[in-house]
């Protein structure tokens, strides 16, 4: 029996205090009216260190009950073997197709120990009883099966022909959990053969996530060997489109831990076929290394990426897993925002401009261009646009058809209406705050801090049904609204119109003081970010996460085809990303690159040393285990301690074929443990109810 | 003869403090008891002639009639009737150590018992008075055998409380100074006094003339306490605290309480005084009625 947090049985040195109680506490006589004590003698009242333990029974229930407490806490799990039928059972044969497993020989390896689990999984100990059934699975990101229970092992084995090692990664926490809610349904007892590299950062951060409750035995069959890998991971970033600065991450990992030699690298990075830096770097052992490589010249090629490898020296280690040794690294161009500014049927005001020219500029974030005139068309140079309109007595203010156009054609526009009439330099009327922020929304105004903003008078404008108010003073008065379009398109839709914000306060420092407050640069800022589209997008993901597409949007794969069909695309959806390299995703107003790498845990290829994998088929795993994070984060010390440990594991066990194996019966019981406690708290009141005269009169 | 009288009629203790009213009890109690002896308790001290009965040996020989003597040769026992100059006073103790007891206190007891006591007297018109005392008397009814006086016993019976501590000697004593009377002093009391000093007290009272008749109020709680762990028993009267084991209680403190008991009850017949034991668990009646069978030969 093991225990599922075996920090709580510290509690158990709580029944030290009903031991003390009923071994060393003076009785307190009860007092009694007595109509003489003329003929009584004082008695000494004994101390009961003297004698034994007094009220065995009531000490024996609290004692209990301490117990029972702590044993709740603790949750203990039976992992003992238990006289369940051994003869029949389903076998689930799992088979670890991460991206670590194409190092070396270990995805042919898995496949031949898939192979001969299978064989074994179908035959039966006893002669005369039926085969047993088996069933395929792989594990990457998720776990997937192949095929249905069988006794019949051709299907399972061609699907085990087919089956193509991934360049996702694993987690043996989601697999060990999933494996577990697919044993629950089995009629028979479930055994898995587990046939995976066993790395130790596919382990769940939460080690319980290992244990299952319904798999009977539980086997890790390991194919790693002595495998050595090179991992490489990067971003380039441009502020001028030809200076480049290219920071990357370094990995030279092991099987072991523990690996003597360093590894001399080339490091190289190139665009197109120019060399822009080419240096040799030496790599300690399952210790990541920073480079940044900066100022190096772009070429004027028609190349948007570079590509950086690590090349191993002739003289150390092969790289056993190249998937992650060589990446394609988009150039991000750091450039400004083009933002156009313009008034409508009106004189620029000349305040409300500055400030916003100003706010705009901070940071090189934007670039404003100015456009002038009432029915000239907007510059095509912007795609953002902060427009200016008087609003007249009855609420209502001027958009030309051209704004209409702009908002169809996927614009985004900020229009800051104006009083009709010009206001006074002293605000009339009375102070007002900010006084709800739409937090939902996605702008996230809520995140700003608004509580200094003092509005005076702002426009007045009618709103319209489908308008969303972001911000409200005080009073109610809406200040900040997003208007959906009159067809009823908006963009949360995923329709491509752009996006539409009105701002009833003038921003000229008299109907508020908000151009005046730090908010306001901070809430451009974020205004500006949310009308960008591609900022919707990342600029790097991991294989095996997920992109989330708007409708009316591509994804192109590294190779350019793209990912879903014109029909799928109308919709906004999410693509799993299967695949490194570099993905494009296509939508009506621009173009935006996310580069897909290789989980940086997929290359770390340090083995789990064997006494954690033993606990691990034994079901005795609990939190305090040492975790993967945990190990890549250790002192010097620590890591020695543990290197030694993963050599000798390595040394007796880890062979290719080496395998843990462990015949384990999830019981739990802890769920006992509750009617005991509540049935021992229960006596234990009657009992010293009645034993220590305890009174319940509720006087 | 008198006849025995069956158990169950007797009114248990329980039952008289439900009645609630003094007189209705002290009725219950002595009519009962009359009822059960079949005879009127009326002899007693008056010169009115009741009946001639022979000579026993024993009889007071004052009481010979030595005329019928000289006319037959034969030995005759003048009786009369009860003598309504006699003056019976009762001494009730009111401490706080009475106010102890179950199913009834002994101060419940002790009032049905002076009530049913006044009762009786007054059914003879006797004279009968009253005094209650804890640690100096608190109030008191000079002997009378007035209409009124067994209502004034019955408020006066009401009123008391029983608080203090118990200054029986002191009480004893200023009593013997205001009996100039011969008569009869009926101590009710739990007696927790000095043996000795309670001795001494009582002997003025008996060399002045005075028929001295004990009622001891007990509990058995008293004389058998039945405490099974050890306990801090607080002085109803003092308050002081006595931390005691129930060792202690059930062998030495046993003894003790049943050598003053014993003492006070030989030192009783030494002085020629009756003392009877009540329990405040035994019906009252019943021990009413097993005393005035006995003091047939002297009647109150």
């Amino acid at each position: 029996m093991t225990f599922l947090f075996p920090i709580f049985l510290a509690g158990l040195g709580a029944i030290l205090l009903p031991w003390i109680l009923h071994r060393f506490s003076r009785e307190t006589p009860p007092a009694t009216l007595f109509p003489s004590t003329r003929f009584l003698e004082a008695s000494r009242a004994p101390v009961s260190r003297k004698k034994r333990l007094r009220h065995l029974g009531l000490f024996s229930l609290r004692t209990l009950f301490l117990l029972a407490l702590c044993l709740l806490f603790a949750q203990p799990y039976c992992s003992t073997a238990a006289n369940r039928a051994k003869s029949q059972a389903n076998t689930f044969v799992v088979v670890d197709r991460s991206a670590s497993m194409q190092a070396g020989e270990r995805w042919s390896r898995a496949q031949s120990g898939a192979a001969e689990a299978l064989r074994e999984g179908a035959s039966s100990s006893a002669a005369a009883a039926p085969l047993n059934s088996v069933q395929l699975f792989d594990m990457a990101s998720t776990l997937t099966a192949h095929g249905e229970l069988s006794s019949d092992l051709s299907l399972a084995n061609a699907a085990l022909r087919d089956l193509q090692v991934s360049a996702e990664p694993g987690d043996y926490g989601i697999m060990m959990q999933q494996l577990d809610t697919l044993a629950a349904e089995q009629e028979l007892p479930v055994d898995v053969v587990f046939i995976s590299d066993a790395q130790r950062s596919n382990l769940p951060l939460q080690p319980r996530q290992l244990r299952t409750q319904n798999i009977r035995n539980f086997a890790i069959q390991s194919v790693a060997d002595n495998e050595t890998n090179l991992a490489i991971q990067g971003n380039a970033s441009s502020t001028d489109g030809v200076n480049v600065a290219v920071s990357l991450r370094l990995l030279f990992s092991t099987t072991a831990e523990k690996f003597a030699d360093a590894q001399v690298a080339d490091l190289i990075v190139t665009a197109g076929e120019r060399t822009l830096a080419s240096e040799q770097v030496t790599l300690q052992a399952n210790d990541p290394q920073a480079v940044v490589l900066e100022d190096l010249i772009l070429p004027s090629t028609d190349t948007d990426f570079l590509n950086a490898r690590l090349i191993a020296d002739s003289t150390g280690s092969a790289d056993a897993l190249s998937i992650d040794s060589s990446i394609n690294i988009p150039v991000q161009q750091v450039t400004p925002v083009v933002v156009g500014m313009r008034a409508l049927g009106t004189r620029m005001p000349a305040d409300a401009s500055l400030f916003l020219r100003t706010a705009l500029t901070t940071d090189a974030m934007a670039r404003v261009v100015s456009a002038s005139g009432s029915g000239a068309a907007l510059s095509n140079d912007a795609k953002h646009w902060i427009l200016f309109s008087e609003v007249d007595e009855s609420g209502d203010y001027v958009v030309t058809p051209v704004v209409e156009d702009l908002l169809n054609a996927g614009g985004n526009v900020m229009l800051i209406l104006q009083p009709s009439s010009p206001e006074s330099d002293e605000p009339d009327e009375a102070e007002d705050y900010i006084g709800s922020v739409d937090v939902a929304h996605p702008l996230a105004l809520g995140e700003l801090d608004w509580q200094h903003t003092r509005i005076y008078s702002p426009v007045t404008v009618n709103l319209e049904p489908n308008d969303r108010v972001l911000i409200r003073s005080g009073q109610g008065l809406p200040l900040i609204i997003e208007r959906t379009r009159h067809d009823g398109q908006s963009q949360g839709n995923g329709s491509t119109a752009g996006r539409f914000l009105i701002v009833t306060d003038p921003l000229d420092g008299i109907a508020s003081d908000l151009p005046l407050q730090e908010v306001f640069v901070e809430w451009i800022a974020q205004t500006i970010q949310w009308f960008d589209a591609n900022s919707a997008f990342p600029t790097t993901l991991e294989v095996g996460e997920s992109v989330s597409l708007p409708a009316n949007a591509q994804l192109l794969a590294p190779d350019g085809r793209a990912m879903q069909s014109l029909a799928d695309a109308s919709k906004a959806t999410r693509l799993l990303l299967k695949e490194p390299g570099i993905y494009t995703v296509v939508t009506g107003v621009s173009e935006h690159t996310i580069q897909a790498t290789v989980a940086w845990e997929e290359s770390i290829l340090v083995a789990i040393d064997n006494d954690y994998m033993a606990k691990w088929t034994r079901g005795e795993l609990s939190d305090s285990e040492s975790t993967a994070s945990e190990n890549m984060d250790a002192t010097a010390d620590e890591l020695g301690q543990r290197i030694v440990a993963s050599g000798n594991a390595l040394e007796t066990g880890s062979s290719p074929s080496a395998a843990v194996t462990s015949e384990r019966l999830g019981r739990s019981w802890w769920p006992w443990l509750l009617p005991l406690l509540a049935l021992s708290l229960l006596t234990e009141s009657l009992l010293a109810n009645r034993r220590l005269a305890v009174r319940r009169d509720g006087l | 003869m008198v006849g025995p009288v069956a158990t169950e009629s007797f009114l248990q203790p329980s039952v008289l403090g439900r009645l609630g009213s003094l007189e209705l009890i002290a009725r219950a109690v002595v009519e009962g008891s009359l009822v059960g002896m079949h005879r009127s308790p009326k002899f007693g001290f008056s010169q009115e002639f009741a009946e001639y009965r022979s000579y026993n040996e024993g009889d007071d020989l004052r009481f010979v009639d030595w005329n019928v003597y000289a006319r037959t040769d034969r030995t005759y026992i003048k009786r009369f009737l009860g003598d309504t100059n006699t003056q019976v006073t009762v001494l009730l103790d009111a401490s706080a150590s009475m106010n102890f007891g179950d199913p009834v206190s002994k101060w419940q007891l002790a009032q049905y018992l002076s009530a049913s006591l006044a009762y009786l007297i007054n059914h003879q018109h006797d004279a009968f008075g009253l005094t209650i005392f804890n640690t100096d008397i608190v109030s008191e009814i000079p002997p009378s055998g007035s209409t009124d006086m067994l209502h004034r016993v019955m408020a006066h019976l009401h009123a008391a409380t029983p608080v203090d501590g118990t200054g029986l000697t002191a009480s004893l004593e200023s009593l013997s100074y205001r009996l100039n009377r011969r008569g009869m002093v009926i101590l009710v009391s739990d007696l927790y006094a000095d043996s000795e000093e309670l001795i001494k007290a009582l002997q003025p009272l008996v060399h002045s003339g005075q028929e001295l008749i004990l009622f001891h109020t007990l509990d058995r709680e008293e004389l058998e306490p039945s405490h099974k762990r050890i306990s801090a028993l607080t002085d109803l009267e003092s308050s002081e605290k006595v931390v005691v084991a129930p060792e202690f209680l059930t062998g030495v403190y046993r003894k003790k309480i049943n050598d003053h008991c014993e003492l006070i009850q030989s030192t009783c017949q030494r002085l020629g005084a009756d003392y009877i034991r009540v329990m405040t668990d035994e019906p009252l009646d019943t021990v009413l009625h097993a005393y005035l069978r006995r003091r047939e030969t002297h009647p109150l």
